[in-house]
Formats: structure tokens, C-alpha cells, sequence
């Protein structure tokens, strides 16, 4: 079964972390059905040896001779392997071609591969087929590097030939890394990975990862942007609310998003009825009046129109009727 | 020596359609001229639509470049692509519907409807004199049997490229290679169209067109809708280690600076166009 482990705890050495902070992230990881997670030293001492139970753990681990300080840690990532089973030796691979040199290490030798950055980037599917061979008879942890943008790509990828691999990742991708959230939700959708598991969790964990590392995450990002769901232009819309699948490739509910319509300067006919629904005035106004104020006033401010600014729009409107009445 | 893969940007149509984005004409000029200026190879303007920026935009952009093809996307119907055709751009790119959510689903038609809608729409570019790209929305869940029947009978036509369009994100780097290599059986140029749902959009893009794709579409800081498209830079950074597409990651990040600035530029009320 494929495997992936999350090592964004090890990127956080610098941030202010706290105990709570820290156990729900792990606790939120391991409700998205992540296998395992990596931890650093000083984030095992944050926590007190307190690791939630149900998940695997690992460490990066400079000096194994120390693995004695850390109970409950299963495994221990450094560029040694003593041979006990509990260490897993860390290379970095830059070229394919070096991993010729992997083939004949012993199978009870735990390996995780880093880099291959450009893993994707060959012209000859021959070369890339294999390489991709050599990486499966290998059948390391694979942990991708993002250099050139690829890397939840070439850790999808790798899964997808490698049913029974393993891969680590980042949440966001922090530290150069694939994206764990990605990588998961890719699985869900192409390989049926956990087919019957909910990814709602994932807006908890965006907002933990906020709260640690005092960032916003981008509202469009993939998978956990806030606004992925939202949808402004006239033939999105339209599409949309025939059948969600027709611009959807995943439904909302299942990342703990909704969906929300937008109105603004791409809108069409079909937003403006839906929001008047919304608000209870269906058969009230001229959709194509209001469409065309919709549009204006999204250009006139240079975004889109508020649910606020809607419905003065629409009391414009009635005062004008009303005044027309009057006159 | 390196091939050549030309660069589509689409950051003045498909970018635009992220929710909240507003370009308004003089921005899109501003932009359109500076994309031109760093050696985009094709500028994909906007939608025919005057009910509101208008056109005059266009021709202002059109009367102002120096190298690049500047294009307008059109549906599927052969009024709106005699309306754009009117207006004169270098190119008319006309949206086809080919995955049958969209055929039966979105607009209730079937592929007969498609294919003679199609014809008619070739016809009219034809007789405008205006070379016309086909885009094949939704082509990564679409029947392959399908697009390639289409492909050849397009191609019968005159119509020398299509964009195989990942419409909702849902293509992964080893299909997008084996659909690359389909569809370049039938000889057509191909363009792609990679949107980021599952942040694939950049290496899906490098996997197609080092399988062969000859043109590759993207927009600035990646903007579009939901997850957004193959962000320009971020393609670049990488391709240009494989080939030549006479521009840099630098000038790239250049037009982001610009676009960055027009979208932090508060009110806009220019809109008179």
C-alpha cells in the first residue's frame, strides 16, 4: 500500500511552535490518513516524548548514537544505517544515473532518496521509464525537491507506478519539498487512495500551519486556498450549477471548502439569478439591469461585488421604482 | 540545438477570470504591450464582448505591438466568432466543448452538434481571412477516439493548431504524456492549457512538451480560476534548460512586478472604453 510521511515539523525548528500547536498538527496529519511524521529533536523535546499514538514516527538524527534520548520514535533518518532496522540511511541524488549505483544494497537496508528535482525533465521517456524502474527495484522513501516546480508531480508520479511506495512531503511544500495536501488529494482522485476517508481535516491543518508559522497561505492555493471554490465568470457559473463535476475536479465538501458564486465583472444572467434566490427576490428585477450595474460597479472598484454591495444595488433599484411611481 | 516551444499568455483572459481580478482597458494595454515587449509569442487578449471593457482595447493593443500574435477567445458559435473576427485580431480562438460533461452536461448538445458548429465556425474565420486555433475544453477527460476524429476532420479544414485544455486540473504527468503522444499521431500542432488543482500545472506542462507539444499556455503569477493556470515563471525557470522560448524567467518576473502593481492600483475608472 502506499505510504506517504509528512516531515513539515522538521522545517519548523525556527518558528515559535508550542506544545498544543505542534500535537494538533500531528493529531490533524494523522486524521488525513498520513502514515507517518517526521520530527526534529527539538521538536520531540517541545513535546515532551507526549507523541499522539496511531502514527509512525521518525526523526532526522545527525548522530545515531543518541536514538536512546527519543522513546517512542520508530525510526531515525541520518547518512549512516547501523544495521538495527531502526535507521534509515538519507542520500541525495542529483542525476538518475546515480541511481545505478543503488541497485545492489542489501533489502534490509532502509534508504530515503532526496532531490531528483529534474526527475521529470527528460527528453527520452526511454531514460525516464528507466529510471523509474531503477527507482522501484530501489523502492526508497522518496523525497522530492521543488527546484524546478515538480516536486508533488514526481512524488504523485512515483506512487502511481509504485503502488507499494513511499514518499515524504511537506504540508505546503515548506522547505522546497512536494505538498503533502496535494500528493494525498492526487491519490484520492486518480488511484482512489483511502476512497472512503474525509480530507475536511485540511482547513484545520491550514489554519494550524498559519497559527505556526505566522504566514497566510494564498487563497488560491491548490487543495487549501480558501477561494478555490469560488467562481465569478458567466460560463463557470452556468456549468457549475447544471453539475459541479463540470468544472470540479474534486467536490468542496470533501477538503472542508463550499462553494461560493461571486458577482463581478466576468458575471453572467445565471449569477445574478442565483444570488437573487439567495436573497428571496426571484421575478423582482431585471436580471440584465442588474447584471449590467453588477458589472459596472466591479470596474469601477477593480474586484468583485459584496453580497453587501448587491443588495444596495438592489434597494437602487427599488428607490428608483419607487420614485418613478411617485413622479 | 535547442527546440523551439512557443509561450501563449493568458493572463488577460483566463487569468482575469479568478474571481475579484479586474483589468481594466488601459491595463490591459499596459500589459498586452509590456508581454510584447519581452517576447511573448502569443497574447491572448480577452473575450469578444462589448457590453463591457468593449473593444477599442484591442485595437489599440493591435495598433501598438511589435511582434506578438494577439488572439481573442470566442465560444462556439459562429455569431460571436464573426463579432471577434470583426474586430480584427491576429487570431480567433474558439472554446469547443469535447469531454461529454461538457457536451451533454453544460450545454446540452451532442458530438454531431459539436462537430458541425465547428465547421460552420472554420467556415466563418475562413471567410474573414482570420487564422483560427481550436481550443478542446476539458480534453483530459475527454474520449481520445473522439478528439482525433475531430482533430482530422478539423484539420481537413485548414486549422493548423488546437490546445488540448486540462480544463478542471485533472491531469497527471504520466497521462499527460501518453495524451500528448496520441494526439501528435494525427500531425497537428499542439498548444496546452494546464490548470493547477492539484499543483501539477507546471510539470504537467514541461511533461507535455517534452513529448512533443509545441506551444505552451500559462499566465502571470499563475492567476485563474480556482487553483489557477501554469504559472509563466515557474515554467520558464525550468524549460528554458531544454528550450528555446526567447524569453527568461527574468523577464517574466518582470511583467509579474507590473502586474503585481496594477493589481495593488486601487480604483479603476477608466472604463469610458
Amino acid at each position: 500500500m502506499m505510504k506517504i510521511i509528512d516531515a513539515t515539523l522538521t522545517m519548523l525548528d525556527d518558528f515559535a511552535l508550542t506544545k498544543e500547536l505542534a500535537f494538533g498538527f500531528i493529531e490533524g496529519l494523522k486524521n488525513l490518513s498520513v502514515s507517518g511524521v517526521v520530527l526534529s529533536p527539538k521538536v520531540y523535546r517541545l513535546l515532551n516524548g507526549d507523541l499522539p499514538e496511531g502514527i509512525v514516527y521518525y526523526m532526522e538524527l545527525p548522530s545515531l548514537a543518541e536514538n536512546q534520548k527519543y522513546p517512542g520514535v520508530h525510526f531515525f533518518l541520518s547518512s549512516f544505517c547501523d544495521g538495527t532496522g531502526r535507521s534509515i540511511r538519507n542520500i541525495q541524488v542529483n542525476d538518475l544515473w546515480e541511481l545505478k549505483g543503488l541497485e545492489d544494497i542489501e533489502a534490509d537496508k532502509k534508504l530515503r532518496l532526496t532531490g531528483l528535482d529534474d526527475l521529470l525533465i527528460y527528453e527520452s521517456r526511454d531514460i525516464y521509464e528507466r529510471g523509474m524502474k531503477l527507482l522501484m527495484a530501489v523502492s526508497p522513501i522518496l523525497y522530492p525537491e521543488d527546484s524546478y516546480y515538480c516536486a508533488s508531480a514526481i512524488a504523485a508520479d512515483y506512487l502511481q507506478y509504485h503502488h507499494n511506495g513511499t514518499v515524504m512531503t511537506t504540508f505546503t511544500g515548506i522547505g522546497n519539498k512536494a505538498a503533502t495536501e496535494q500528493v494525498l488529494l492526487a491519490m484520492r482522485v486518480v488511484e482512489r487512495y483511502k476512497p472512503n476517508h474525509s480530507f475536511e481535516k485540511l482547513t484545520l491543518l491550514r489554519d494550524l500551519f498559519e497559527e505556526m508559522t505566522k504566514t497566510e497561505i494564498p487563497d488560491h492555493t491548490p487543495v487549501i486556498g480558501r477561494k478555490i471554490f469560488h467562481i465569478e465568470s458567466g460560463i463557470h457559473v452556468d456549468g457549475v450549477l447544471k453539475k459541479p463535476s463540470n468544472y470540479e475536479s474534486f467536490a468542496p465538501e470533501l477538503v472542508g471548502a463550499s462553494r461560493k458564486v461571486v458577482l463581478g465583472k466576468h458575471s453572467g444572467g445565471t449569477s445574478i439569478r442565483y444570488k437573487l434566490k439567495e436573497f428571496d427576490c426571484e421575478g423582482k428585477y431585471d436580471v440584465g439591469q442588474l447584471l449590467d450595474m453588477v458589472k459596472r460597479k466591479s470596474m469601477k472598484k477593480g474586484g468583485e461585488v459584496t453580497d453587501e454591495e448587491f443588495l444596495i444595488i438592489l434597494s437602487e433599484c427599488d428607490k428608483y421604482e419607487e420614485t418613478n411611481q411617485n413622479s | 540545438m535547442k527546440r523551439r516551444i512557443k509561450i501563449v499568455d493568458t493572463t488577460l483572459r483566463d487569468g482575469e477570470q479568478c474571481p475579484g481580478i479586474v483589468f481594466s482597458p488601459s491595463d490591459k494595454i499596459r500589459l498586452a504591450l509590456y508581454l510584447d515587449r519581452i517576447g511573448i509569442h502569443e497574447i491572448e487578449a480577452g473575450i469578444y464582448d462589448t457590453g463591457t471593457e468593449g473593444v477599442n482595447y484591442l485595437s489599440e493593443i493591435m495598433k501598438q505591438k511589435k511582434q506578438a500574435i494577439v488572439s481573442v477567445w470566442s465560444r462556439l458559435n459562429a455569431g460571436d466568432i464573426e463579432e471577434s473576427a470583426r474586430q480584427k485580431p491576429d487570431l480567433i480562438h474558439v472554446g469547443t466543448p469535447v469531454s461529454y460533461s461538457q457536451i451533454y452536461n453544460k450545454i446540452g448538445k451532442n458530438k454531431k452538434w459539436i462537430e458541425n458548429t465547428l465547421m460552420e465556425c472554420i467556415q466563418v474565420a475562413k471567410d474573414y481571412n482570420i487564422p483560427l486555433t481550436v481550443g478542446l475544453e476539458d480534453a483530459s477527460r475527454a474520449d481520445v477516439a473522439f478528439l482525433i476524429s475531430l482533430i482530422r476532420m478539423m484539420k481537413q479544414q485548414g486549422v493548423e493548431v488546437i490546445r488540448l485544455a486540462d480544463t478542471v486540473g485533472v491531469l497527471f504527468p504520466r497521462r499527460a504524456r501518453t495524451l500528448i503522444q496520441e494526439i501528435k499521431q494525427t500531425g497537428i500542432q499542439v498548444e496546452v492549457h494546464e490548470h493547477n488543482d492539484f499543483g501539477m500545472a507546471v510539470a504537467n506542462s514541461m511533461v507535455m512538451a517534452l513529448a512533443g507539444a509545441d506551444m505552451v499556455d500559462g499566465t502571470l503569477l499563475g492567476i485563474g480560476e480556482r487553483a489557477g493556470n501554469c504559472n509563466l515563471y515557474e515554467f520558464v525557470h525550468g524549460a528554458n534548460r531544454k528550450f528555446e522560448l526567447g524569453l527568461t524567467s527574468q523577464d517574466i518576473r518582470k511583467a509579474e512586478d507590473l502586474l503585481r502593481n496594477i493589481m495593488a492600483g486601487g480604483v479603476k475608472d477608466d472604463t469610458s472604453d
